[in-house]
């Protein structure tokens, strides 16, 4: 249904502030952004391989690959700029294929380009896109402050993009994702290229946005960042999906071997060779004070060796299981192969 | 003591920027029905306006279109001397006045319209556009209307040159 609907210059209908369905925030509980089964073939070569995932409201959803993995395929797909060789996706429960219109206004998309343009300055940039979602009068105007405001951009409306930072053309760029109040954004490399300080600013908007029920899907090598910032994550090589879901579970998932490090006061040689043979022990590594131990075993087969170790009398001051790193996972799951 | 002088702002930025609006009541509606008249117009075409009249290109041949249609007045004035008081000098002053806004009209502006599609494919703006709800029909006629603004722009810069013609040969008429 339709509610409070009007015919904007942007040529679309566009559902005003009291309408029925808000366009700022997905309203049900089910996912916001999905797909299912796509693929995505140029000639002979398979961009994207039978990929399925779904994003819940809110989330923000990494998506981790190598240079030409399919992600930015995938997205563009997402973003209704490409049409999938086959499956479907959807945004707010409609479908990129058969309804691009109402998906655009939904969704914000950032690409790995800045998209400006010369002679324009900040806000002349943003009052354009804002004309071109179809947003008028007094709805403009408010988006506009809010853009601006949101995005640390006031101070430099009346500046030329030309001359700006690339963490400024970042923010404007977001801000121009922003504009018509989407209730999904689609990210693509957003913080490439940008400063420390940059980065964390970018990683403190996007956090917020996701605190505002925004959903968010992005793209990013540096994985370190998308650790902290989303909820879940995909890896994905040579077009296909290899894993997904928040970092712990893919790191249960593809844990095949860990790394105890055990801290030990007495010789450690003897350590060494009471640990060596064990069940679940590949490797043993003696640094100085520590024992590196590479490890495939379950937190009870590490809790038997640290028993075994303390039984043979040798003296644990410290245990501990390393962790791995979205880092250490991209690594693991993905082979470098491109296509 | 120096006053402080400000620049005048776009209505829409003041606002946006929450500074006071115009103090009397006619400007405000007169800014109230610019913006309600704008909303009306297409984005493109305001877009391309504004990049077009801050753009280098614009100033420059601005510029010389008025330098030259200067230069043909006095020129063509002084060519056409003596028969310029008792014969018709309108066809050849205006021949003169076609010629010097051809450059602009069938070069300068075609060339900057084309350019200007074209940056948008290379800039990767054009995907931007096409996520936006504009049709590629509007940003098409955007382009084309800017195109034809800006004629109408050069056109007015002769003008001034012709009014200038037509006041120096009645007045060298009347003495």
């Amino acid at each position: 249904m339709i509610a409070n609907s009007k015919r904007t210059p942007g040529g679309s209908i566009r559902k005003s502030f009291s309408g029925m369905i808000p366009l700022g925030v997905h309203q049900d509980e089910s996912p916001c952004i999905e797909l299912r089964r796509i693929h995505r073939f140029f000639g002979t070569t398979r961009a994207v391989q039978d990929i399925s995932f779904a994003i819940p409201k809110g989330s923000v959803f990494g998506y981790i690959g190598p240079n030409g993995a399919g992600k930015t395929t995938s997205m563009r797909i997402l973003a209704t700029l490409d049409l999938p060789s086959y499956g479907e996706a959807f945004i707010d429960g409609l479908s990129v294929i058969n309804d691009p219109e109402l998906v655009r206004h939904r969704l914000g998309y950032m690409p790995d380009s800045y998209g400006t343009y010369r002679d324009v300055n900040c806000w002349e940039y943003l009052d354009f896109y804002a004309r071109a979602y179809g947003l008028t009068g007094e709805e403009r105007l408010l988006r506009l402050r809010w853009v601006l405001d949101f995005t640390g951009t006031r101070k430099i409306a009346e500046k030329p993009i030309r001359g700006l930072s690339k963490g400024m053309k970042q923010r404007l760029c977001l801000g121009r994702a922003l504009i018509h109040d989407p209730s999904v954004l689609i990210l693509d490399e957003p913080a490439a290229g940008l400063d420390p300080r940059a980065r964390i600013e970018l990683r403190q908007m996007i956090g917020e946005l996701a605190e505002r029920g925004k959903t968010i899907i992005i793209s990013s090598h540096i994985l370190t960042e998308l650790a902290e910032m989303c909820d879940r994550v995909g890896i994905i090589e040579q077009g296909r999906l290899l894993a997904t879901g928040t970092v712990d579970e893919i790191q249960r998932q593809w844990a095949e071997h860990r790394e105890l490090e055990i801290r030990l006061l007495s010789d450690i040689n003897a350590a060494a060779n009471v640990i060596r043979g064990s069940e679940h022990v590949n490797e043993v590594v003696v640094a100085g004070e520590i024992l590196r131990i590479e490890f495939t075993g379950d937190m009870r087969s590490q809790a038997a060796l640290v028993t075994k170790l303390v039984q043979a009398g040798c003296v644990v001051a410290e245990a501990r299981a390393h962790s791995k790193s979205l880092e250490d996972i991209f690594l693991q799951v993905t082979e470098g192969l491109v296509q | 003591m120096s006053a402080v002088v400000t620049e005048p702002r776009d209505a829409n930025l003041a606002a946006i920027l929450g500074e006071a609006p115009a103090e009397a009541k006619w400007l405000r509606w007169i800014d109230e029905m610019a913006t309600r008249a704008g909303d009306s117009i297409n984005p493109i075409l305001i877009k391309e306006t504004r990049q077009a009249l801050k753009s280098r290109q614009f100033v420059v041949t601005f510029s010389l279109l008025l330098f030259a249609a200067l230069a043909w007045t006095i020129a063509g004035s002084l060519l056409l001397m003596p028969q310029i008081y008792f014969l018709p000098s309108a066809p050849t002053m205006l021949t003169g006045y076609y010629i010097v806004l051809a450059v602009p009209m069938l070069l300068v502006v075609p060339l900057a319209a084309y350019r200007s599609l074209e940056g948008e494919i290379d800039d990767g703006t054009l995907e931007l556009l096409s996520v936006t709800s504009l049709s590629p029909r509007q940003i098409v006629m955007g382009k084309l209307g800017s195109a034809v603004l800006q004629m109408m722009l050069y056109s007015s810069r002769c003008f001034p040159a012709l009014h200038m013609h037509i006041r120096c040969v009645a007045w060298t008429c009347r003495r």
